[in-house]
């Protein structure tokens, strides 16, 4: 397992609500329903809760792109879909999810502390280690990766139980330049950051900020979501976890960059 | 691009968004609201598609290989990145060795693109009325160099 880089910020108390870590690999022709009974068998005890969502979309960046533009149902809309299946532990921190063509491995905040990345990559490695030997046991074929994306779920709302929905300008550091006339009520706001390799684009940021309410308490929070994503150097397992590497580090410091100094200290920034 | 699968892989469903709260997050209700916006060629190459990956293999007499679901996936995500509402639909045919050629005679244009799967293949296209021929390989995310035939396709010279 790689150490945290040490020129990456780090806080005590971050307000990280979900980080979710996926590879895309070739479609698994032959995963059939019956097997998940086979996988579930050897992960009951590390996830004891199964469940059945429906399939993700296939998810590729490609330049150009239009933005906006609807993904495409493709395993929805063709055959018989296999569904998309939750592995779960027991409090619903950690989450494995499989389809024919992903794995993700998602933390959730619970009662517990964020772990940070190192730990959830290391999951995730379990999980990619597991479901290989049982693919390869089953005869389901190699995993050879085409994508791999790092995501950040960040809820923040401000230390005096103000709504933050009107005072985006105390959170975000690079917001400050649009003050205007008027009383600002709320605001959303997205970006696409493209990244290139040897000149050559292959990876997208994706950075989205919306006002939203807390179900558990009705709060006002906005929640800044981060995605990287994009085309590992080759098909193997260690391009794509290089490329969650790479995109975890683009995400922190991004974070760093857009959030304000006095939000910093709210979270306990270390470095 | 496809922010929506990155929403939809999120497990957790504990917050509202008040600008998005009256759009339920709901598989089938985002599958209805694609399937009024989308564009005509989508629903044409889709089915095209369903029925060339039924065929079996040897579909040519000829030892072929059936079609490759991750070469008509990445199809599809191609001309998702490059068509325009009014492009004209190509057509798609089925290769020897499992994958898909998507072709377009029109124009006063050739272009073929040939896709084996996710991020390879290769292309060619003549633009009759220039001269110019051009071909080359798909191997990254960098689809750039097929813009300028898709849009000459798109539009008579």
């Amino acid at each position: 397992m790689p150490n945290r880089p040490l020129d990456l910020p780090d806080y005590d108390r971050p307000p990280v609500n979900e980080v979710v870590l996926g590879v895309q690999f070739g479609s698994l022709a032959a995963l059939k329903t019956p097997h998940i009974g086979f996988l579930w068998k050897r992960w009951r005890d590390r996830y004891p809760v199964v469940s059945e969502q429906p399939p993700l979309e296939p998810a590729f960046e490609t330049f150009p792109s239009v933005v906006g533009e609807p993904g495409i149902l493709f395993e929805s809309l063709i055959g018989v879909p296999f569904p998309r299946v939750w592995f779960e532990s027991e409090d619903g921190s950690d989450l494995c999810q499989i389809q024919k063509d992903r794995l993700i491995h998602n933390w959730r905040k619970r009662e517990n502390a964020y772990p940070h990345y190192e730990y959830v990559r290391g999951l995730l490695v379990d999980d990619l280690r597991n479901f290989g030997e049982f693919a390869q046991e089953e005869g389901l074929g190699e995993l050879v990766f085409n994508q791999a994306e790092v995501s950040y779920i960040n809820t923040i709302d401000l230390p005096d139980g103000r709504s933050p929905h009107a005072a985006l300008d105390e959170v975000l550091s690079t917001w400050r330049q649009f003050s205007l006339e008027g009383e600002i009520e709320d605001t959303t706001f997205r970006a696409r950051y493209r990244f290139k390799r040897d000149e050559v684009p292959y990876a997208r940021l994706h950075v989205a900020v919306t006002p939203a309410v807390r179900r558990a308490d009705g709060k006002h929070i906005i929640k800044l979501e981060m995605t990287f994503r994009g085309k590992p150097e080759n098909d193997s397992q260690d391009a794509a976890l290089a490329l969650l590497d790479v995109g975890r580090g683009v995400i922190v410091r991004s974070f760093d960059k857009m959030t304000s100094p006095e939000m910093h200290q709210v979270w306990g920034r270390k470095q | 691009m496809s922010s929506n699968a990155a929403r939809a892989y999120r497990a957790d469903d504990d917050f509202l968004s008040p600008a998005t709260a009256n759009y339920p997050n709901h598989p089938r209700f985002q599958q209805a609201r694609t399937a009024v916006s989308e564009p005509r060629w989508r629903s044409d190459v889709l089915g095209t598609l369903e029925s060339l990956l039924r065929m079996p293999a040897g579909w040519n007499s000829y030892g072929s290989k059936p079609m490759s679901w991750d070469a008509a996936m990445f199809g599809m995500i191609l001309l998702n990145s490059l068509m325009k509402t009014d492009t004209p639909p190509p057509s798609v045919v089925p290769t020897a060795g499992g994958g898909l050629q998507l072709e377009w005679h029109l124009n006063k244009v050739d272009l073929e693109i040939h896709v084996t799967g996710p991020y390879e293949g290769d292309f060619w296209w003549h633009d009759h009325l220039t001269g110019e021929e051009v071909s080359g390989e798909i191997k990254s995310a960098d689809l750039q160099a097929l813009v300028k035939p898709m849009n000459r396709v798109g539009r008579s010279a």
